[in-house]
């Protein structure tokens, strides 16, 4: 019993950074083309382009930041 | 329309409208002197323009045709940027200049105008190259009508010079209207639709100032409209122009005349309104491709401008009323 939870909550993990990922890089691919449409026509766009580019990334980082829980503090616990 | 990468063109018109000149411009532009001008257009976005053609022209002449190169360069390369469905819309829209230049050419022929004139009210933009155009105004009216016609860029039977250019207009907003329709844009087809309207007020208005036959205007009107269309056009009947101007006012709710301005201007002001309307909603609605249709229009519009305020300027027209002509 106790490895099929330890099974349930390692695929719980690799759901919540592969999910948010693929979310982070949906989201990217929009701001970072229209990032480069822009600076292609303004190149003093470029730092404010790449600040929003990567602002999806959050996103990722939250999947991670509840991965690292169920890891290393859920798991442990049990 | 996910895979035309909306996101990336729009974001890069949105930039180039970003450079368009501002009101505050033009009024500056009006208080300077031609030669002033000349030199602060130069100076500008238009300085690559200007500087290739400074060889072959001077003064405003050299004006004139650095704005038509960089409004040529300009769509061009809209059209190079943009792929798929977007593509075709964009070049299907930019085909209204082909149909201007056209028009343009057989009025000039018909009338007897020379070669120079036709060529100065042609705008070097569309699926027909400038030098092909520019050889067309060297042949009569009839050879060129016929040769269109082989090319199919004509329909043919069309005898009277007036119902061609109505049947072209129709055919153009049917074709582009169905495109919209294919690709799905609903807002770009009511866009359309109002756009014909707008066409179809000024036609209305001019005809009804000139006290035209309402049969003529019923015949001139194009089908694809939305609330001013030949089989919706009896409520206009029997008005006098400024009851029409009323009639026209209670149309749209973001769209007013005002009845004491000439004609000249109040068909300034439909196409303003209609531009200004792009504008608001494409930004309304980000992910259409009406922010690049808006950005054709504006960008066409500055060289309209640009082009009122030197010729303006060259023939000493008063700056206010230079400045009620203009179009921001």
């Amino acid at each position: 019993m106790a490895d099929l939870t330890t099974g349930l909550i390692a695929l719980s993990a690799a759901l919540a950074v592969g999910l948010t990922g693929i979310a982070s890089a949906i989201a990217e691919r929009q701001i970072g083309s229209a990032a480069v449409g822009a600076m292609a026509e303004k190149e003093e766009l470029f730092g404010k382009a790449l600040l929003l580019t990567v602002i999806p990334e959050t996103i990722v980082i939250f999947g991670l930041a509840v991965a690292l829980i169920l890891l290393f503090v859920v798991l442990p616990g049990l | 329309m996910d895979d035309d990468n909306i996101s990336y063109l729009n974001a890069r018109v949105s930039a180039m409208k970003s450079k368009l000149l501002p009101l505050i411009t033009y009024q500056k532009m009006l208080l300077m002197e031609l030669p002033e001008i000349t030199r602060y257009i130069s100076e500008g976005e238009y300085h690559e323009d200007v500087t290739e053609l400074a060889k072959s022209f001077r003064g405003v002449d050299l004006i004139e045709y650095a704005l038509n190169l960089n409004l040529a360069r300009t769509y061009q390369k809209l059209i190079t940027i943009s792929e798929g469905m977007l593509h075709e819309l964009i070049v299907g829209y930019m085909q209204r200049w082909d149909i201007s230049n056209i028009k343009a050419i057989l009025r000039g022929l018909q009338s007897g105008t020379s070669e120079e004139e036709i060529a100065e009210t042609l705008v070097p933009v569309g699926s027909l190259s400038f030098s092909y155009l520019l050889s067309l105004t060297r042949k009569d009216y009839e050879s060129v009508k016929g040769e269109l016609e082989k090319k199919k860029i004509l329909p043919v039977g069309y005898e009277s010079l007036q119902e061609l250019e109505t049947e072209l207009d129709r055919r153009y907003y049917q074709d582009l209207i169905a495109l919209a329709d294919d690709v799905g844009e609903e807002l770009l087809v009511s866009f359309l639709r109002r756009e014909v309207d707008m066409r179809n007020i000024k036609i209305m208005l001019r005809l009804v100032h000139e006290g035209a036959d309402f049969e003529l205007i019923r015949k001139e009107l194009l089908p694809s409209g939305n609330k001013v269309t030949p089989a919706t056009c009896e409520k206009f009947k029997g008005l006098t122009f400024e009851e029409v101007v009323k009639k026209i006012n209670g149309l749209y709710h973001d769209f007013e005349l005002r009845p004491d301005e000439p004609l000249t201007i109040m068909e300034q002001d439909v196409d303003k309104q209609h531009i200004l309307y792009g504008e608001k909603i494409s930004h309304l609605h980000m992910f259409t491709p009406l922010m690049v249709l808006g950005f054709i229009l504006r960008k066409y519009q500055e060289i309209v401008n640009l082009r009122l305020i030197t010729r303006g300027k060259q023939l000493d027209i008063p700056p206010e009323t230079i400045e009620r002509m203009l179009v921001v």
